[in-house]
């Protein structure tokens, strides 16, 4: 039990302090592995605390009132014991539905290419005939960059050039992977307080990323940061991983405030043992986490529940 | 960012909008067709008009001495992804009284043509 109780208080540990950190000015890449670590330890935290909910309650009796209510009951279970399982549902539920949604956003997006390109567009790119302003990354096995008529109309050439390689910035460092899995955290750890702020932690790490990664291409900081308010401006509702996404001000601000002449500030070194550590916590959590809930099953058996239903009692 | 960079994307919507005017046409007929404000040195328009091009959004064919320029998106596709777009953000409340008002402010004519084409897409539904 204080074993329990130490990777406990660890984990909640590691999940508040991004939150505690500025990590705005660290380099991007570490910041995207830290928030998505953070991302993932919610998500096994709910899990665990769904386990626990089921696994170690029904010994503590909470329910023991209404126990012997059998009405329905499956197998040798109370409805009770359904009652228990209620946090697992709705994790499920919340996956489930975050599934969905992914699944929808993709047949979207596969939808607006198929019905609006027009063909090819500068730099290998698919153009659309949409008039809003719109550079984006499409497509999650073979993704393509997609810009909107709207953008090639409106984007001068060297924010054109920027906002391509910003877009090719995140196929190259593989980012859809990194938001989907953020994505499917946030769903399961969303009942936690405080995920919705660290998914749009996320984001904005991996926009920064991306735009890192445009930097180095050798293109101006006020270029880009000009580039990202038109997209930003002219997308009414701008999807994951596009030229407008983020937290737009704070991005544009990082930029314009950059000192293009000089070199990348080198990350403090707690930061680079921060990032591996918090990987390392995830690994670590997610395979004690079925020895856990083994080890409650176990003990449940052990002490054995308050009450079991058997058939004469079913109504 | 120089201030000719900063003006270019309006040179570049105002091209865009003579070519949907006119439907296809060389510099010399874009250039006339631009407003005052807009229309300077033939070698500008010129260089936004291959730049278009370049980028897909203007098709290129040479007709005797000179090049014809054609867009390769029509203004209705161009101006309906983004309508559409908008309006699937908004509310229902929202896009109800948007769409009141924008036909609201149409002719007469406007409106029996929009009656026929509304019309058509519900029988098309059927």
């Amino acid at each position: 039990m204080t074993f329990l109780v130490v990777a406990g208080v660890l984990l909640a540990a590691a999940i508040a302090l991004p939150h505690a950190l500025k990590l705005d000015r660290a380099p991007a890449g570490f910041t995207s592995a830290i928030w998505l670590s953070a991302l993932l330890l919610r998500a096994l935290a709910s899990v665990g605390v769904a386990v626990a909910a089921e696994v170690y309650l029904p010994i503590t009796g909470l329910l023991e009132p209404f126990g012997a209510w059998c009405a329905g009951a499956l197998s040798s279970h109370t409805v009770t014991d359904a009652v228990f399982g209620l946090p697992a549902l709705a994790l499920a539920g919340s996956l489930l539905f975050s599934v969905g949604g992914l699944f929808v956003a993709a047949r979207r997006v596969r939808g607006l290419v198929r019905d609006t390109a027009i063909g090819a567009g500068p730099g290998g790119s698919i153009v659309l005939s949409d008039g809003a302003l719109l550079v984006a990354v499409a497509g999650l096995r073979r993704p393509q960059v997609v810009v909107s008529a709207g953008a090639l109309v409106e984007l001068d050439e060297a924010e054109l050039r920027a906002g391509l390689d910003h877009e090719r910035g995140h196929i190259a460092l593989r980012h859809r992977y990194l938001l989907v899995a953020g994505e499917l955290a946030r769903a399961v750890g969303r009942f936690l307080p405080g995920t919705s702020a660290a998914a749009r932690e996320l984001t904005f790490a991996l926009e920064r990323h991306a735009d890192s990664y445009a930097l180095s291409r050798r293109h101006e900081p006020a270029v880009l940061a000009s580039a990202i308010c038109k997209a930003a401006r002219g997308a009414f509702a701008a999807p994951a991983l596009s030229l407008g996404g983020g937290v737009v001000t704070r991005r544009a601000r990082l930029l314009l405030e950059a000192d293009p002449e000089a070199k990348p500030p080198r990350p403090h070194p707690g930061l680079v043992a921060l990032a591996p550590a918090m990987a390392v916590l995830v690994v670590g959590a997610a395979l004690a986490l079925p020895f856990a809930a083994h080890a409650g099953y176990h003990e449940k058996h052990r002490l054995g529940t308050p009450h079991t239903c058997h058939a004469s009692d079913a109504a | 960012m120089s201030d000719s960079q900063s003006i270019q994307g309006e040179l570049q919507s105002q091209v865009m909008a003579a070519l949907w005017r006119v439907g296809s046409g060389t510099v010399e007929q874009v250039r006339e067709e631009l407003p005052p404000r807009y229309q300077g040195a033939y070698n500008t328009v010129q260089t936004v008009l291959n730049r278009l091009a370049t980028r897909g959004l203007l098709e290129r064919k040479r007709e005797g001495r000179g090049f014809v320029y054609r867009p390769q998106v029509t203004e209705a596709e161009y101006l309906s992804g983004s309508i559409r777009r908008t309006l699937a953000g908004a509310s229902s409340g929202a896009r109800q009284a948007a769409l009141a008002s924008i036909i609201g402010g149409l002719r007469p004519d406007e409106l029996s043509e929009l009656e026929d084409l509304a019309r058509e897409a519900r029988d098309q539904r059927k």
